[in-house]
């Protein structure tokens, strides 16, 4: 581990935490990197960001991505303040089963973000 | 966040309902609120309360003066604004919306929204833009300290602060206005830099302005500190835990003042702050005090970033060339520290010249959430000060009463009759 950047550490630690729950990593723009991860993986993937890394969070964003040839997306947004860099946790949630595990109880910061997806 | 008459199964944020869609209000779908504990009674504090001057709802639980806990009812004013910005506006139109988020930090969304466009784009605002940026954000966070110092003590009855730290603030309002058009520093941001530059002859008379802010605003700190009755009412009160402050994701000065060494400027440098560095003020009782000796630091340290900001203003161009076309499909994140907390906003691109998806989290919105742990155990007479201590800052609404002149006779509106009201008096249809 040791010579990776911290985006390359993060993937690696998922990699190894979430398995084939962990669909795709990209790293564009510079300063984030998106994990796609299932979205049963959310908490597993939240707890490993807090503990692991310290991860801050900073803000869920929901959206309706079926023009896209998706259904819905949460994004869950994390910051490694030290590292200057953004964590975004991936998940697709369904359209027909719009339901993803809530993250509050680990990160007690999420509750009213969580609470918007009802808006989106 | 959902307004109390809006009915379930309606999505407002999905694609494919209309910005402007206004569904029958429904009835009985508002939140419930948590009963009080048992041998507790409520008092409630808000919707609107004088001290706080704008809408928020806490209904507090309390044995005899002390509190016990504490129930929170907000979002009682949704504008929409997500949803305008990627329905209805362009991505240079954007900016407009962004900065009238806030009535105090609008450059500081106007900043943040582009730079997450800008991101996603991979444009950077040319160097003499970002310079500019960071002079105009600092410029917002001294004024802004010094009206939250005004009302910190206007909370506390010490009305001679109040006086004084706007009477210093209000040559930066009209430096503002001088450089911007506007008190309020509207209208400079746009995609990829600015669309007005800084006059020349303006750098001096900024250097000038700051000289006599930063020697009033040391005379009103000296006031201030040896100050046994502001102690009193502010020492041990309202105290975050620094374990607390992290769990719930606190920002800004309050996350500070708990002994979180957090900056956006720091963490994620944006503008000119990789050049001009911030010296991040940290303390660490957590209380009301604590908060109010980092904005005085923050403030001073404000003066100096401009100064260095000024001195070092490179020339050069202040907009970058655009791409033709917008790549639809990507995403920037940016955070800017405004003067209560690091401000997110959050683009996704879209195909059609506006963001597919603008997500924006103000640091109130983390901050008010503190608010519970803050004020048990604490007595009534110190909520208005502990909670004006994270510089809440809602979006601006009321609630009022009519009373007859004549009779003396008063009558409380129901929030569906102000519905009704307020839709009819624009002239009842929907737009």
């Amino acid at each position: 581990v040791n010579g990776l950047d911290a985006g390359a550490r993060v993937a690696q630690a998922m990699q190894e935490q979430l398995g084939a729950a962990l669909h795709g990593v990209a790293r564009e723009p510079a300063d984030a990197v998106r994990l796609v991860i299932d979205r049963a993986a959310v908490r597993p993937a939240t707890l490993a960001l807090r503990d692991e890394f310290d991860a801050r969070f900073l803000i869920s964003v929901g959206s309706d991505r079926r023009e896209l040839g998706g259904g819905f997306c949460v994004e869950h947004i994390f910051s490694l303040d030290h590292d200057h860099l953004y964590v975004v946790l991936d998940c697709a949630v369904a359209e027909d089963d719009a339901r993803i595990d809530s993250i509050s109880p680990l990160v007690p910061g999420a509750s009213w973000a969580e609470r918007e997806f009802r808006a989106g | 966040m959902l307004a109390d008459d809006w009915p379930d199964g309606v999505w407002p944020l999905r694609r494919d309902v209309p910005y402007d869609l206004q569904p029958p209000p429904a009835t009985g779908v508002r939140p419930p609120l948590n009963p009080a504990p048992e041998g507790a009674t409520v008092l409630a504090m808000g919707p609107f309360f004088p001290v706080l001057e704008e809408p928020a709802y806490f209904r507090l639980f309390v044995e005899g003066e002390t509190i016990v806990g504490c129930d929170y009812r907000g979002f009682y004013n949704h504008r929409g604004i997500e949803k305008l910005g990627d329905s209805t506006l362009t991505y240079n139109e954007v900016p407009y919306l962004a900065e009238r988020i806030c009535g105090i930090c609008g450059f500081i969304h106007s900043t943040c929204y582009c730079q997450a466009v800008e991101k996603a784009i991979g444009v950077e605002a040319p160097r003499r833009a970002r310079f500019i940026r960071t002079l105009m954000l600092e410029l917002e966070r001294v004024h802004s300290h010094l009206l939250w110092l005004g009302i910190a003590g206007h909370i506390l009855g010490f009305d001679t602060v109040l006086m004084q730290t706007w009477r210093i603030r209000e040559p930066v309002m009209w430096l503002a206005e001088e450089i911007s058009g506007n008190r309020k520093t509207y209208g400079m941001n746009t995609v990829g830099g600015l669309r007005r530059d800084l006059k020349a002859a303006l750098v001096p008379k900024i250097l000038e302005v700051l000289a006599e802010v930063e020697r009033e605003s040391l005379a009103v700190r000296d006031a201030i500190v040896g100050d046994s009755t502001l102690h009193a009412r502010t020492r041990g009160v309202g105290v975050l835990t620094r374990e607390w402050a992290r769990s719930i994701c606190v920002v800004g000065p309050p996350a500070r003042a708990s002994g979180l060494a957090i900056d956006a400027r720091v963490d994620h440098p944006y503008a000119a702050y990789d050049e001009v560095v911030p010296r991040i003020a940290v303390q660490g009782a957590g209380d009301t005090w604590a908060r109010v000796l980092v904005r005085v630091e923050e403030l001073l340290e404000s003066i100096r970033l401009i100064r260095e900001a000024a001195r070092a203003l490179p020339e050069g161009p202040i907009l970058a060339t655009l791409p033709e076309r917008v790549p639809d499909g990507r995403v920037g994140i940016s955070v800017v520290e405004a003067p209560r907390g690091e401000a997110v906003h959050y683009v996704m691109t879209g195909g059609d010249n506006r963001p597919y998806r603008w997500r924006v989290r103000a640091p109130t919105y983390p901050n008010l959430q503190a608010v519970p742990a803050m004020i048990v155990q604490q007595t009534i007479a110190d909520v208005p000060i502990v909670l004006g201590s994270l510089d809440p800052c809602f979006s601006c609404t009321e609630r009022m009463e009519a009373v007859d002149v004549r009779s003396g006779a008063l009558r409380v509106y129901t929030p569906q009759e102000l519905l009704a009201l307020s839709r009819s008096a624009r002239g009842g249809a929907p737009r």
